[in-house]
């Protein structure tokens, strides 16, 4: 790194509004556009039909270079098709035509009237289509675990031939090392299940080989950033590299030694004294044995006992005490398909009225249904209007002002007033009480005025039981 | 990377165990089978919360025995040859305890404790079978254990839980206040041969002879010295 300041290019760190990045947008584009066309169901369901496509395209790459000669029309690059790759369902003649037009309409190539040639964003397109291709394929040929190794040690090459050519290729960094993290859950979840079988070394072998070369890189790729300025900002990803990657070496360490460990004891002569010393304290050891010795923890032992070196030692793993479900009877068997059959949800229970309805007779004068009425009307009044108080001042006093009964029944604020007035009109529309007149009307200490002075001048009397039958 | 076969290995291997259950009629009279299966049947978790198996002497009530020794140990014996692949019947004297213990495939042990509890149970198993000690100090523990490691006392602590969980270890009542743990007629069996002859292997770094290690943990002619008892 001589110019340790310059800047890798990067589309997330150049300036969005820069005419370079319109015209690299639209590169995507296009090849969004190729495969927007050539993404028809047909090909989604049989994935060949893609691998056709791209062996069509490499085909026109190949005569960009100069490697084949030049392709006329779409029906010669039909025939080169057929020659060249043994395929059993090749595309047909308007197929390939089809797939032409898709390019051409996309300026990956420029149809002309006696040529098909490629244009620079065609060649570029191209080329990061085969290598994604590529790149899936290697992938796949990997087991599980290896899978993470081979993306890791992909990162790096990536960040190799990206990143020191100053063009950025992406978090590299931080990739590598989440797969290396994730090779390595991979492998602690399969350690046991490897162990167990007993052709697994070539594999371990291979993990192991894959984790050192793995480590060289990420080194490598490390040292190259500390030179940089924000290797600060990349610090703790550092730490965590070497961390992962360490624990990784480890693990694949561990499990290789254990492995030859457990296949040397195998070569053994027989021996027959036994130290209680040792078996001590390996049985000490067994407990938290660390990653990378040669010592097995109980599940590991019993991982390799599952190879069944021994007869019927993996049928031979630990006697536990039984614990039987409690066996179910016919009964209850039946009881149970019973309650399922004629199963009814529940509802909100019914509370039966079981008392039946007895109806009373009684007999009353006109006069007191009248008054009966009156009764019941006036309890709905009062339930929507407070009277009580008024009532009670009332039956004690029998008479009193206007502005006494309200003052001395609640308080001496505006609204209490109008509460009270509404009481004394509702006692007065049922003929509880009477106002009357009275000229000699006291004055009370209020927070409110009567808008017409005269209306105090009246008294509240309560009405009795021979008032109400003169009315 | 298990070979494919397992599980139907597996598969075969649990019902031969109950096919097993079957070839019980052909030594045990219909009174002693009915004996077993009540001792199955005790084992049933529902029915029991911790405490599983029978005290001998309901055993005895069943087998329409008492105080014949003889009978009792030949009924457990006449079990243990019919069915010893798959079953166990082991009578525990001091927890006065007739138990079923079930052999688990090593594919399936792994399942049953954690491989901490498993290192804590062959350390007392070790201390007590092979060294003749009546109990294990939790103090002995810590030391073997838990020196080295973060949290190490409250691992071993977790471990031992299971394993009184399933009976393999109790506690032992000792004068003073210190924590102690003695083995258990379970716990005496739950570690299978082959389980003990690689584990010693593998501490020795060299092949060794079933019959030896059987030697070493005491475990020659286990059952007649049972049978004997």
């Amino acid at each position: 790194m001589d110019e340790v300041d310059k800047q890798v290019v990067s589309v997330f760190k150049s300036d969005q509004h820069a005419p370079e990045m319109q015209r690299a947008m639209r590169d995507v584009i296009s090849l969004a556009g190729v495969m927007k066309d050539l993404s028809t169901e047909a090909v989604f369901s049989s994935p060949l039909e893609m691998l056709r496509f791209l062996r069509i395209i490499e085909l026109i790459h190949e005569e960009s270079f100069g490697l084949a000669e030049p392709i006329d029309h779409a029906e010669t690059l039909y025939y080169r098709y057929l020659r060249r790759y043994s395929d059993q369902d090749p595309p047909t003649k308007s197929r390939v035509e089809q797939i032409v037009n898709v390019l051409a309409r996309n300026n990956w190539v420029s149809k002309q009237t006696r040529q098909i040639k490629m244009m620079s964003v065609g060649k570029r397109m191209m080329d990061a289509l085969t290598r994604l291709a590529n790149d899936s394929l290697a992938y796949y040929l990997e087991d599980d675990i290896g899978r993470s190794l081979f993306q890791a040690r992909r990162d790096a090459e990536i960040s190799e031939a990206y990143d020191d050519k100053g063009v950025s290729g992406g978090n590299r960094i931080a990739s590598m090392i989440r797969n290396v993290e994730e090779a390595i859950e991979q492998l602690k979840n399969r350690e046991l299940e490897l162990l167990a079988d007993r052709h697994a070394l070539p594999q371990l072998e291979l993990i192991n080989t894959l984790m050192e070369d793995l480590g060289e890189k990420l080194e490598d790729r490390l040292k190259q950033f500390e030179t940089i300025e924000d290797s600060l900002v990349l610090g703790h990803l550092m730490q965590k590299g070497t961390g992962a990657l360490a624990e990784g070496t480890s693990l694949s360490i561990g499990m290789i030694n254990k492995y030859l460990q457990f296949m040397n004891v195998q070569q053994t002569p027989l021996k027959t004294d036994i130290s209680p010393e040792k078996v001590r304290t390996f049985i000490t050891k067994m407990f938290n044995p660390p990653a990378e010795s040669e010592i097995p923890n109980a599940h590991q032992l019993f991982s390799f006992m599952e190879q069944g070196q021994y007869e019927g030692e993996q049928l031979d793993g630990i006697w536990m005490p039984i614990k039987y479900a409690s066996p179910l009877s016919y009964a209850d068997i039946d009881k149970g398909i019973t309650y399922l059959e004629n199963y009814e949800p529940t509802i909100a229970p019914m509370d039966e009225d079981t008392s039946e309805i007895v109806f009373e007779e009684e007999h009353f004068s006109s006069e007191s249904i009248d008054e009966l009425m009156d009764e019941a009307s006036w309890l709905i009044t009062k339930e929507s209007i407070e009277t009580e108080k008024i009532e009670a001042y009332l039956d004690e006093k029998i008479e009193a002002d206007m502005e006494e009964v309200i003052v001395e029944t609640g308080s001496v604020t505006w609204s209490n007033a109008i509460r009270r007035l509404l009481g004394i009109s509702a006692l007065e529309s049922s003929k509880k009480v009477q106002v009357q007149p009275n000229k000699q009307a006291k004055t009370y200490e209020k927070e409110w005025e009567w808008i017409n002075d005269d209306d105090r001048q009246s008294t509240v009397r309560k009405r009795t039981s021979s008032d109400r039958s003169i009315k | 990377m298990t070979t494919d076969n397992q599980p139907s290995e597996n598969e075969h291997h649990q019902t031969e165990a109950l096919n097993s259950l079957q070839s019980l009629r052909t030594v045990l009279s219909t009174r002693e089978e009915q004996a077993f299966m009540s001792i199955l049947f005790s084992s049933s978790a529902t029915i029991r919360a911790n405490n599983f198996g029978l005290p001998k002497k309901e055993v005895e009530k069943l087998l329409g025995s008492s105080n014949e020794e003889d009978y009792f140990h030949s009924f457990i014996d006449r079990v243990n040859q019919a069915v010893g692949r798959y079953y166990r019947l082991i009578y525990d004297e001091n927890r006065d305890q007739v138990v079923v213990l079930l052999r688990v495939p090593a594919n399936a042990a792994r399942h049953t404790l954690s491989e901490e509890a498993l290192a804590v149970l062959l350390f007392v198993f070790y201390q007590q079978e092979v060294l003749g000690h009546e109990y294990t100090l939790l103090s002995q523990l810590l030391e073997a254990f838990g020196h080295e490691q973060l949290k190490g006392a409250r691992r071993i602590q977790i471990a031992l839980d299971t394993l009184r969980k399933i009976g393999a270890v109790e506690n032992h009542q000792l004068s003073d206040r210190e924590d102690a743990y003695k083995l258990s007629a379970i716990g005496v069996h739950m570690f299978s041969d082959s389980f003990l002859h690689r584990m010693v292997e593998f501490s020795h770094s060299n092949q060794l002879s079933k019959e030896d290690v059987m030697k070493f943990f005491n475990r020659y002619n286990l059952y007649q010295r049972e049978g004997m008892e």
